[in-house]
This record gives structure tokens, sequence and C-alpha cells, in this order.
């Protein structure tokens, strides 16, 4: 026994590799972008000249910080057409774009000249100010850039041509931002001619117009020079150990040694599963700070559960079509038949409130105007919390008794058909002797079956109960995390559970050869 | 022995009910004596670090355990000084803003608050060490030094980098810390501004302030209620996570003896307790439970008014709030590659002209929002009063529609155009966040009358991701949303510049020429808020012209507050209420927590 237990515990290491790499990939696939979402929260404004480059590099600076500035992997599967530096590009759109004109053209060579060309035709705007040029415009034809010293009419002027300036810098600048995004032809070709009209009496975008013209060679050269044949060369792309998923799993501080500081990590197999995103908690506290509240109640739940069922179960099977059996079969299918959203309002509704009863409190976990742990003691304080777990514990027990005592009972029904049953009575054995000894422990491997199941359910609680109770549990915290792309929170939960699932399969399979000597893992 | 079974079932299933219906008796009534303010919340802050954490709830906890130099006053929104003798006087140049700080402030080990905490505290906003690169650029591109008098420690300097709107209240949300408690060697001492703004900053910083740096950025800073010290009048002194926060009142803090009502500190304690739950908020108010709650749904503090117990235990308010809903029409949609509806002017005011907004109002918010007519709430002095709704009117729409070149060319009752020799025909994606009920039965009710118009609206649901995923990459025809606001000024620039459609900011419909974004810029260059308000009204005017939204209508705020207090006075500005000045009436005050003389 000792050495299969051993062995699914090696077996342990792999599977959660896979486990934990399957998390990692859904998360990022993911729509949407946590660094966008953490600019957006934080609903930053700045000047209209900084806006730019201050966004740019915020979105940099939070990038590398979340180690979101490296490759996903450890390699990527990809085409002859595709680079390996393609990650490098932080925006998703502009990147989406790339790919598919590369995988269009096959020629990333073209395309990305093509790209840069792009990036200096945008950047040949700065320094453009249509208040200066229209000022110098004006010193020349009215002898004055002052609007206040000019006549009214060359005020006027004045005012229309700095609206015209700007107009056409700004549709200018506008361009070239759709042009970064799309690889759509009709679009791309649109856009230049609509640049050439617009720079035909412009000389003020000189630098602009030159850059048009770069941009539209790097364009020619992407549609003559295509390599399509590239793209349908499959390549592996390998990145080496400087990618996201190695920094979660393994950190960036050597082994054997301490972590320095607060930006490095020491990765998920040293129990450093990084920050949240999302309030940059470490997620092991984050974590730790819930983790039990779960487990209290999933503990509690899962204990009414069965002391409840499992008698039900055997009496009703005991009892075969009999009124008990019939009757509890109506009420627990009905029971099992109601949404958990339902019953746990419900129950607010019928036992927090003034209106109805007021026997248990609606909501969280003690009442901080009345709960002090320094003063009280342990007896006083299980007493100030319990009854803030009753509807909770209801709620989460409730759907459990038709399934469980539904799976009893035909275990059971089973095994009093067997011979050995017969013999037993036969014997003349005391019949509570024949069904608690002899039977009931031979119907206990469906209920172990399903116990496997419990590991995990406890640890990743409840979302809908821990919500409608206001419960600090794990399910509202994934729930969170989901919302908010926290992947590395998500990432964790889920290695832990598929963890905790395959504890809960390791302690079934032993409780399998306990409860039938016939079982042997020899 | 099928009996003994039966009564050993029985007995078993009897004691659990006992433990049950014995529970009941645990529950005890609320102590209304009690001088402790329970405030909901409906989530957590991110945390309460000084810098690092950004959220409302963050903002609204800071209001009672830190201070600012100035801050916006909830009544009359003008800032006023807070920590500061007054408001900077201001170089001519507009460039220099000198402060004096109010003598007596103490930090709570007895120190002084001396231009050296302010000195430390900024430098600390703008050091590109600090984990807040979601706003530091609010700061970094404003301040450029701090210049302490050396004549007198309560005297300093700001020098901005540029003329800029904020540059008289960027202290309004730099929250003051005390630099020997965080900062005692004077690390930060050996750094100047200049050394932060320096391109290479990052390499050449020094291993001192590296390691100092982390330890500050720890986020034990963040939650740890110990070390999350303020000037404010109450610390935090517990914190369970997802349950609690509990803030109590300082002994002997340095504003005892002011009583205005920000400095004011009447409960012995502030509990912020996290409901997530409607329905479960709903039954803390019910029992008294919670005293504070500023996040309910409109629907529900109308059922709750219905009862005479919550009605004679709370006094409530609908306050209209500064954030409005809006349909935001996509003005560029050939640049992503879609079909311009919404290029036309004429057609953005069609729909307007078919949007029935009152009825949405009255039926779908109980008569519990205002119209919107632009970007500004008509709460705020710069609200442009020349503005007036765009009545319901479906002829009209009809006729706009019909100018801008879309007709039912087909008999089908749907408008089409030929667009680049094809015709299209007037049927468009209407985005809304899926799990908003108020947003899909307005949409609902927007639908049918434009069908009436000739339009068709796909109406189509997304996870709130997707939608701004959407939205920020322009890749939609016309979509929901709402924004929050505030009654102080708010940089235009995110908003409504042409750059912030460019370089993907939350311009997602693409409004802006070359008047608007002068327009802007003007705004965002007159310091003083008489100056800009001229233009703030003209921005208006224009957005309202050019009709980049179907406005629709600025919010309310259910607020609810315990009638056990006196100075319920609320406010549309957040947080709306002033926790810390809410005093237990004395026909209340009982044994337990009885309130001292001076406090009556």
């Amino acid at each position: 026994m000792f050495k299969y237990i051993l062995k699914r515990i090696v077996a342990f290491v792999p599977t959660l590799l896979i486990i934990s790499l399957m998390a990692f990939i859904i998360s990022i696939s993911a729509p949407g972008d946590p660094v966008e979402r953490l600019l957006r929260a934080a609903d930053s404004e700045g000047g209209t000249s900084e806006q730019s480059n201050a966004a740019a590099q915020q979105r940099q600076e939070l990038r590398r910080e979340l180690g979101l500035d490296r490759p996903v992997f450890y390699f990527t599967f990809g085409t002859l057409a595709q680079p390996d530096t393609l990650f490098k590009i932080a925006d998703q759109t502009e990147r989406k774009a790339l790919v598919k004109l590369v995988n269009r053209t096959g020629n990333w060579e073209a395309v990305s000249r093509y790209f840069v060309s792009l990036k200096a035709a945008r950047k040949a705007h700065f320094g453009i100010n249509a208040d200066e040029l229209v000022k110098a415009r004006m010193v020349a034809e009215a002898g004055t850039g002052d609007s206040a010293a000019m006549s009214a009419a060359d005020s006027a002027r004045y005012a229309t041509l700095k609206n015209e300036y700007q107009e056409k810098i700004n549709l200018s600048n506008i361009s070239y931002g759709t042009l970064m995004g799309t690889d759509d032809e009709r679009v791309i070709l649109t856009k230049f001619d609509t640049l050439q009209l617009l720079y035909a009496d412009a000389g003020y975008l000189a630098k602009p117009a030159l850059a048009l013209a770069d941009v539209k060679s790097a364009y020619a050269e992407v549609q003559n020079k295509p390599t399509r044949w590239k793209s349908f060369v499959p390549t592996l792309q390998w990145h080496g150990y400087f990618n996201q998923y190695h920094l979660w799993l393994f950190g960036d501080v050597p082994f054997l040694r301490e972590n320095p500081g607060n930006r490095t990590r020491l990765g998920m197999v040293r129990g450093d599963f990084g920050k949240s995103f999302h309030d940059g908690q470490p997620i092991r506290e984050k974590i730790g700070q819930r983790v039990m509240w779960s487990l209290l109640l999933a503990g509690l739940g899962i204990f009414f559960a069965y002391i409840i069922s499992v008698p039900i179960g055997i009496y009703s099977a005991y009892k075969r079509n009999g009124w008990f059996d019939r009757a509890s079969s109506i009420v627990l299918f009905v029971l099992y038949s109601l949404p958990v959203f339902f019953v746990g309002t419900w129950l607010l509704y019928m036992f927090a409130n003034p209106d109805n009863l007021v026997w248990f409190p609606e909501s969280g976990i003690m009442d901080p105007a009345r709960y002090n742990a320094d003063t009280m003691s342990f007896f006083e304080k299980v007493k100030h919390r319990a009854p803030f777990f009753v509807l909770p514990v209801l709620a989460y027990t409730y759907g459990s008794f038709a399934f469980l005592s539904r799976i009893m009972r035909v275990g059971m029904i089973e095994v009093f058909g067997q011979d050995y049953i017969r013999t037993a009575r036969a014997k003349g054995l005391p019949e509570k002797q024949v069904v608690l000894k002899h039977a009931l422990r031979n119907s206990l491997i469906p209920i172990i079956t399903v116990f496997a199941d419990i590991f995990p359910v406890a640890i990743g609680g409840s979302i809908i109960i821990e919500m409608i109770f206001s419960y600090p549990g794990m399910g509202v915290m994934i729930y969170e995390a989901v919302i908010n792309q926290d992947y590395p929170v998500i990432v964790t939960i889920f290695t832990i559970l598929g963890f905790f699932t395959m504890i809960g399969y390791l302690v079934s399979d032993v409780l399998y050869g306990i409860v039938d000597p016939r079982i042997s893992y020899k | 022995m099928s009996r003994n079974l039966i009564l050993l079932r029985a007995s078993g299933l009897a004691g659990v009910l006992t433990l049950l219906l014995s529970l009941p008796g645990c529950v005890p009534p609320p102590d209304l004596s009690r001088n402790v303010v329970t405030f909901h919340l409906s989530a957590q802050p991110d945390g309460l670090h000084p810098f690092n954490n950004n959220s409302g709830d963050r903002t609204i906890i800071f209001n009672y355990t830190q201070k600012s130099l100035v801050r916006i006053d909830l009544a009359t929104l003008e800032t006023f000084a807070m920590l500061a003798e007054s408001m900077p006087e201001i170089s001519e140049d507009q460039l220099y803003y000198k402060y004096r700080i109010r003598k007596g402030i103490t930090w709570d080990n007895g120190e002084p608050l001396t231009a050296k905490d302010v000195l430390f505290t900024s430098k600390l906003q703008v050091c590109p060490l600090t984990d807040n690169a979601a706003v530091r650029p609010n700061y970094d591109t404003v301040i450029d030094d701090v210049i302490l008098d050396p004549n007198d420690p309560y005297v300093f300097t700001m020098k901005a980098k540029k003329v800029y709107a904020t540059n008289a209240e960027i202290y309004s949300e730099i929250y003051i810390q005390q630099q020997s408690y965080w900062d005692p060697d004077g690390v930060l001492d050996r750094y100047t501004f200049k050394d932060f703004y320096a391109p290479d900053f990052k390499a050449k910083a020094g291993q001192d302030l590296v390691d100092w740096m982390q330890e500050f950025n720890n986020s034990d800073n963040s939650y740890l209620p110990e070390r999350l010290v303020g000037l404010g009048p109450y610390k935090i002194t517990a914190w369970e996570a997802d349950n609690y926060i509990e803030l109590t009142r300082k002994k002997n803090w340095w504003g005892d003896s002011d009583t205005s009502r920000y400095n004011a500190n009447y409960p012995e304690k502030i509990v912020f307790k996290i409901i997530k739950d409607a329905a479960a908020t709903k039954m803390a108010l019910k029992n008294q439970k919670v005293d504070v709650s500023v996040n309910l749904g409109n629907s529900s503090l109308l059922k709750l008014r219905a009862l005479d117990y919550f009605q004679d235990a709370f006094d409530s308010e609908f306050v209209p709030e500064y954030a409005y809903a809006y349909l935001g029409l996509n003005m560029r949609p050939e640049e992503v590659g879609r079909v311009p509806f919404f290029a036309d002017r004429n057609v953005r005011l069609a729909m307007s002209y078919a949007t029935p907004v009152d009825e949405i109002i009255e039926v779908l918010l109980y008569g519990n929002g205002q119209r919107q007519t632009s970007q500004t709430s008509p709460l705020v002095p710069s609200y442009n009063s020349d503005l007036r709704p765009i009545p319901f009117n479906l002829d009209t729409a009809a006729m706009l529609l019909t100018n801008a070149g879309w007709m039912d060319t087909d008999g089908d009752n749907i408008r089409d155009k030929v667009i680049n020799g094809r015709k299209v025909q007037f049927k468009f994606d209407m985005n809304y966040f899926g799990n908003s009920t108020l947003s899909k039965e307005t949409a609902l009710m927007m639908k049918e009358e434009y069908y009436k118009v000739g339009l068709e609206a796909n109406t189509v649901p997304l996870d709130f991701t997707i939608l701004y995923k959407k939205a920020y990459e322009h890749d939609f025809d016309a979509m929901f949303g709402v924004w929050g606001g505030s009654g102080s000024y708010s940089d235009p620039v995110q908003l409504w510049h042409t750059s912030s459609w460019v370089n993907k900011g939350s311009n997602f419909v693409g409004f802006g020429d070359a008047t608007s974004d002068a327009l802007i810029d003007q705004c965002n260059s007159k310091v003083l808020p008489e100056d800009r308000m001229p233009v703030e009204r003209a921005l208006q005017k224009k957005i309202y012209d050019d009709q980049p939204y179907v406005f629709l209508y600025s919010r309310v705020r259910p607020t609810v507050i315990h009638k056990r207090f006196a100075n319920r006075n609320m406010y549309s500005e957040k947080p709306g209420l002033f926790t810390n000045n809410l005093k237990l009436r004395p026909e209340f005050a009982k044994s337990s927590s009885p309130l001292t003389p001076e406090q009556l």
C-alpha cells in the first residue's frame, strides 16, 4: 500500500505541471489585457501632449512589472514567415494585424519594414504645431502673428487657418493609427489615397508626407515580394527560460537563494505563487485569508450532508418502496431541483428578515460591532459566530441530500440482494448487525467515489453561496479574479484545485482498499 | 431492531434540529446606542497603500484616515485649504505655487507636520520606483520641483512644469505622509526631482533607494492595519478580508477641537462592512445592522421606503450623481472597416430625436434620473445651461435620416443607402454590458423606437471585458456606456481629444476635430476655474452640436443614513456624506457609549 501511495505521489508532479500549464494557457488566452484594465481602473488623465508618451511608458512599465513583456512559454509553434519576437509588440491590435499580414504575405522582412515605416510616420508628427505654423504664415502675410494686433479679417483668417491646419494634422495622425491596426488591403490603400490628397496642399505636413512615401514603398514591397510558401512551413520557435510560464513556475531568483526583494519571484515550486494583478497582494496571503473559511463551510456542509443523507439512504433501502422511501424520494428530489441562488435568497428572506423571522444574521461571519477577538474566550467566539454559519451551511447542504441518499440507497439495495447477506440472516445474526456491519461497509464504495470530489470543492468554495451571504471564502475570490483577469490568481487556484482533486482520488483509492478487502494494491 | 434504528436516527435528527433552533436566540437585536457607524461597502478596496492602490473605496476610507493639503468642498465644489493655511499663492507666470502649512498639525507620535513631509510625499508620488505607474503621470507631468523655504519649516513652493489646469489643485489627492515614520534614514533626501525625471534614472538609482522602495511598495503596507497610518482623525484597527474594515477614533488627535464637517470625529468607530449581495444588503438595512449605505439599487430603496419601520429608522434620498449613461455612436467607423452609419451628424442627431429618454427615466429608473444634455453634469458650476435636452420626436428623426440619404427604397421598413456603390441597409449593432438588466431594458426600449423610423438595432449583450475591448479598438457601431464623474475639473483629453482616439484612449467614438482639440487645450491651460469656465461651456456646446453620444440620463445615488445620527447631510460629490460628522443623537445614547458633553 505504501509503495502504491508513493508511486501515485510521484505521478502527481507531471500531472500538476500539465494542469498548471493548461490553466496558464487558458488564462492568457482570455480576451482583454490586464495592463489596459489596470490603467483604466486608475482612470488616469494626463496632459494633452504628454498623453501619448506617458500612456505608452505606463503600459511598458506595467508590462515589465507584471512579467508580460516576455514570451508566454518556452516555445511557440509558428511558421517560417513569423519571427520569434512578435511577443514584444505590446499592443494586441497591432500584433494581430501584423500576424495576419505576415501570414498573408509570408514576407516578415517586408512587413517589419512596413511597420517600422508606419511608426516613423507617426513620429514625424511630433513637433508639428498648428498654432506656430499659422503664426509664421500670418507674419509673412499680414505682418504679425499676434491675433490681437491683426485686423478683424486677418484675425478671422488666422482662426480659420489654425482650424484647418490642426484638422489636417489630426487626420494625418489618426490615419497612421488606423494603418497600424489593420491588415485589410482595401482600408490600407484607401488610407494611402486619403493621405496623398491631404498632403497635396499642406506643405507644413512635409515630414509626414515624406514618411508616407516610405510607407507606400514598404507596403509595395509587402505586396510585390510575397513568399507565401513560408507561411506553410511550420516551425518551433525556442524562447528559452525568459518566458512568463517559467517565471511563474520557477521565479527569477536562482535556487537555494532567498528572495532578495519585492519585485523578484521565487516561483510556484518554491511556494511563491506571485502577486495578484488586481491588488498586488501575494497570492499565498490572499488564499490564506480565505481558505480556512471555505474549508469550514465545506466541512460543516459535508458533515451535515453525510450524517443526514447516509441514514436516510440506508433506511430507504431497508424499507424499499415503503412510505418513507417514497416520501423521502419526493422531498429530496424537490430539494435537489431547487437552484442554490433561489434557496439562498429564500433562506435570507425567510430567516433573516424582520418581515418574517430574524433567527439568523443576514451576512458575514461575525458582527464587527460586538465581536472582540482580544476579550472573547474560544467558546464565546464559537457562540458568536455559530449563527452566521447556519444559513450558508443549509444552502450548501440541501442539494446533497437527494444525491447522497440515493447513492447510499442503491448501494444498499444491491448489497441486500447478495448471498452473504442472506447467509448472515440465515445464521441468525441480529438485523442491526446484518445492516450496519455486513451490508453498510460493502455499500460504501459509491459514497467513497463521491467523497473524492469533496477536496477540490471544499477548497474552491461556492461562488453563489458566498456572494449571497457575503461569506469571505475562496469562491468569491475566484469569481473576482476571473472578472478582473487576474491571471496569477486564476492559474494558482486551478493548480491547487487540480492538486486536491488528485489527493481526493488517492484518498478514495486508499479507502476502497480499507472498506473492501477484495481490493488490493499489491 | 429496525425500530431501534429509527429511534437512533430520529434522535440524531432531533439533536441537529434542537441545535439549529437554539441558535436564533444568539442573534441579538441591534444596539442603537452604540456610537459606531456601520458603513456598507459592496466590495473591499484593492488595498489602502497611500500611493499604490486606486479603487474608489480606498478614497472613501482615506477621507477618515488621511489628509491632503487642499481638498474639494462637497457642498460648494470649490477647492479649499485643509492642511494648508490657505490656497497657494500663485506666481504671475502661474508656474510657482507657494503653500503655508497650518501650524499645530501633528503626527500620531506628536511630531509636527512640516514642509519636509510634503517634499517627501511629493517625491514618492513621482518617483519611478513607486508602484503607482497607473496614476503617476497625473503628477509627474505637473510637479517639476518642491522648494523648501530655508527660513520657515512650514512653507514650501511647488514649481509646475507648465501652466496646466490642475496645478493649483494637484495636492488635493496626494495624502501627506510622515517622513520620519517611513524614511527615518532620509534615503529619499539623497535624490532630487531632477534625478527622478532623468531618462536613465532606473538604471542609475542607488541600491539604498531600490531596497527602500521595495520595502515601501510591499503589499503589507496596503493591508496591515498597523502600517496604514495617516493624519486623519481615525486609524485602522482591524481588517478582516472580504468581511469588514474597522476604524477607531484617535486619542488626542490634532484636530479634536475642530468641529467643521471635515475634521469632526463624532463616532467612536466607523466599521466598513462588506456585503456584496443586494438582498443581503436590504436585510442588513431592515435589521438595522447597517447605518449608512450609498450602494443600493434604485428599486431596492423604493421597496424599502414602502416599509413604515424602515422610514421610521432611516433617512433616505436619491441624490443626483455626476455619472451619466450614454449610447456612443462610432463617428469614424471606416477607420476600422465598419459601415459608416453614424459618421453623418444628421444621423446622430436623428438617433437622439428617436430615443425616448424621458420614458426610460420614468419607466426604468422609476423617475429617479435626470436628463443629460452633454458631458457635463447640470450640478457643476461650469454646466452650460443654454443647452436644451433634445426632445423625443420621431418625425424630426425621420426627416434627418432622409436628409442624410437614408431612405427605405425597397419597402421593407428598413432604410438603406448606397455607400461606395453598395446598397447598405441601416442594420446596426448596439453593444451593451450583458450583466446589466438596466442596459438591456434600455436597449430594448430604444430598439423599438428606432424601428419606427426605419432603423434596425441588433442588441448585442457582451461581457464587460469584450465590450470595452471592442470599444478601445473602435470595433462597434453603437455601444452603451456609463462615465463616472466628479464635481472638480476633469481633464477632457482622455474622453474627447482626437489623440485619445488615435492612442486608444477612452475617446471610443472618434469624436473631435481641430476646434474641439483647441478648446480642450485651452481648458487645460487655464489654472483659475473662472478663466476656464467659458471655454468648458464652449466645449460642451461643441459636443452637444456634434452629438457623438445619445446622452441619456445622469444617475442618482440611493443614499441611506440611520436617524439615530444627527448631521445627515448628503452630497452629489463622492463619497456623498461625512461619516465622521454623524453625531449620535442624545436620545439614542444610553449606557454603553455615552457621548461627552462637548460632543453633544
